[in-house]
């Protein structure tokens, strides 16, 4: 195993390994962590292969889906969890 | 909101770069790189791009860490060495790399717009191959939209690329239909994952799978491993039943499950909860994707038993669109043999049609009539389901991306739309991030429902931009005078 690297989640510091599929992080948190855009229902990785954009996050303020992305040291991933605890807006 | 662009930093005043070839390839699965091999050959400039971060495609996939127990398997190790071979042959490989827009320009050559990184990139080419692959055909049924409820293929994705985990506590259900099923069981098998149950649909008769082996005795040992597998996983394998209902509040937490009757449905009477699941991962069959090959308005054909809508082609590859080609699983389903020998009959023809000295390969042409034999006897031991034997409540969702239910698709059915284009305009169902990628096969199946066919439904032309792109890139990329007017 390579060296663990420290990522932001949600406002939170955690240790992870370098280039894990972003979804393989946040599924071991919980499955649900986008809303919906009418109904505001939790969502979370559907296709895991780009093409559904069920699994979309924030990673350091750019709008991007979680199954196409990897770990990278030092990068802040924001999620509707985040959003929802700070009141601010959604993906 | 539902407006994903805006979430994006534009970044006024970029600049695309420009890249030239001879042949473009979108797509980097089996059917790809075997194109991108034959195409270079005859000294023809290459360009391969795909979206993902390793070659591979599905059957291909790289993991992504070092200790995975899928580092060194036939199948990774096939697009490892294509891409090395590739480089070494001065292909020029793009990852990360997504084809948004195409188009073919009056001179006859074609434009590829394509977003890599944070980066905009036209790519000028004379010919075209589309080997873009296939994708899970998601059937809704009540609660396919809680979190924890996923694609068999995502599920197979997460195993092979992720740390060999899926991660949610509780059991694991993997259901649906079909011989990928088995992949996927032996993929829980091999990545020492857990899986609790197996819920297929059809498990078809010792008689049947006699009749194929016999035809293709070499694929035999292959099946064999995989029945070995299957059992390996010690799943509990529920035959003859379906996923009647995925249970839970805001996420996955049970499962209902329902024996088939004579009849095909599922007898309620004796449909039984599986409790305390935190993942089913759920797949009826695939789908090619064909947003590139409808996009620039290749002729395509219907045929459940390919998957659907594909991308028709001749013997050599060619689309009706003359200098684009396609290749693999955009023209029908059938794995990775027919993609590979397909792959490699397109980038010889594409080469030849711009005046590379390359002769047809008659072995690959006689070997891919070979190869979609067996796919064909394959796909009609587990005929794709049209539609789930399952009457949908009205609040269910068939549009994920813009929460559309299945009432507001029949009521714009009620008031008129007879096409899927119609009622993605009536309810916005298509209209979102998928482009109908997801939404379609259950669009069709409520359409079915008043009477109106797959065929006369039609399909959803894919339009630029192709998947969602930093409104910037796309600007720069439009921007680059590389288009016609
Ligand atoms: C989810 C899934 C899992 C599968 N698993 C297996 C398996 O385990 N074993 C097996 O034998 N068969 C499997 N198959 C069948 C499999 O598709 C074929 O065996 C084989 O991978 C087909 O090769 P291909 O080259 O046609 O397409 P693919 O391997 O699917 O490759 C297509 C590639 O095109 C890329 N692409 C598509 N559109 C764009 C774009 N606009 N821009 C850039 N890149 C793009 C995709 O990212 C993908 O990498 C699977 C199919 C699916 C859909
Ligand atoms: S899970 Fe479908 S796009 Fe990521």
């Amino acid at each position: 195993m390579s060296q663990p690297i420290r990522i932001t989640l949600d406002g939170d510091e955690i240790e992870v390994a370098p280039d894990l599929p972003l979804t393989s992080i946040l599924m071991e948190r919980a499955p649900g962590w986008r809303e919906s855009p009418r109904l505001q229902a939790r969502r979370g990785m559907f296709c895991g292969m780009g093409l559904c954009f069920e699994c979309v996050v924030e990673v350091d303020g750019q709008w991007t889906r979680a199954c196409m992305e990897r770990s990278r040291s030092g990068m802040e991933i924001r999620t509707a969890d985040q959003r929802r605890s700070a009141g601010g807006g959604h993906v | 909101m539902s407006e994903p662009q805006t979430h994006f930093r534009t970044d006024e005043g970029a600049v695309a770069q420009i890249l030239d070839c001879d042949i473009a390839i979108v797509g980097a699965g089996p059917a790809g790189l075997a194109a991108g091999e034959a195409a270079a050959g005859t000294g023809a400039r290459v360009i391969l791009l795909d979206t993902f971060a390793a070659p591979g495609g599905q059957y291909s996939m790289q993991p992504t860490q070092g200790d995975s127990p899928f580092t060194d398997t036939p199948a990774v190790r096939l697009a490892r060495e294509a891409t090395a071979r590739l480089a070494a042959r001065g292909v020029q490989i793009l990852t990360r790399a997504e084809v948004f827009h195409a188009a073919k320009r009056q001179d006859g050559s074609f434009r590829l717009a394509v977003s890599q990184q944070g980066a905009a990139r036209v790519i000028r080419a004379g010919a075209v191959i589309a080997a873009t692959g296939a994708m899970e055909r998601p059937l809704p049924f009540p609660g396919w939209t809680l979190p924890g409820v996923i694609g068999a293929g995502a599920a197979q994705r997460l195993l092979k690329t992720g740390t060999g985990s899926l991660g949610p506590q509780g059991k694991t259900v993997l259901a649906g239909s079909g011989p990928f099923l088995f992949a996927v069981a032996q993929t829980f098998a091999k990545a020492g994952a857990p899986l609790d149950h197996l819920v297929e649909m059809r498990r078809p008769g010792v008689r049947e799978a006699l009749g194929l082996f016999l035809a293709h005795p070499s694929r035999l040992p292959e099946a064999l491993r995989l029945m070995a597998d299957l059992k390996a996983s010690r799943a509990r394998r529920h035959s003859g039943h379906m996923v009647t209902r995925a249970l839970g509040t805001t996420c996955l937490e049970a499962v209902e499950i329902a024996p088939l009757g004579p009849d095909g449905q599922p007898g309620m009477a004796a449909a039984r909860v599986l409790d305390g699941v935190g993942t089913l991962a759920i797949g009826y069959g695939f789908q090619p994707v064909v947003d590139l090959t409808t996009q620039l308005g290749a002729d395509h054909g219907h045929d459940p038993a390919l998957g659907g809508f594909y991308c028709q082609t001749g013997a050599d590859g060619g689309t009706s669109l003359a200098g684009l080609y396609a290749a693999g699983e955009t023209c029908g389903l059938g794995g990775a043999n027919p993609a590979r020998l397909s792959g490699r009959i397109a980038g010889l023809s594409a080469a030849r049609g711009l005046g590379f000295a390359a002769a047809p390969d008659e072995t690959a042409i006689k070997a891919l009539r070979r190869a979609r034999d067996f796919a064909a006897r394959l796909a009609a031991l587990w005929p794709a389901p049209q539609r789930l034997p399952l009457s949908l409540p009205p609040d269910e969702l068939i549009c994920r991306c813009e929460d559309v239910r299945v009432t507001d698709i029949r009521a714009a059915i009620q008031d008129g739309a007879r096409e899927a284009m119609a009622v993605k305009l009536w309810t916005r169902a298509g209209m979102g991030p998928c482009q109908g990628r997801i939404c379609g096969a259950g669009l069709s199946a409520v359409l079915e429902e008043a009477g109106v066919t797959a065929i006369a439904a039609g399909y959803n032309r894919a339009h630029l931009p192709l998947r969602p792109t930093p409104i910037g890139i796309v600007r720069a990329a439009m921007a680059s005078g590389e288009w016609d007017i």
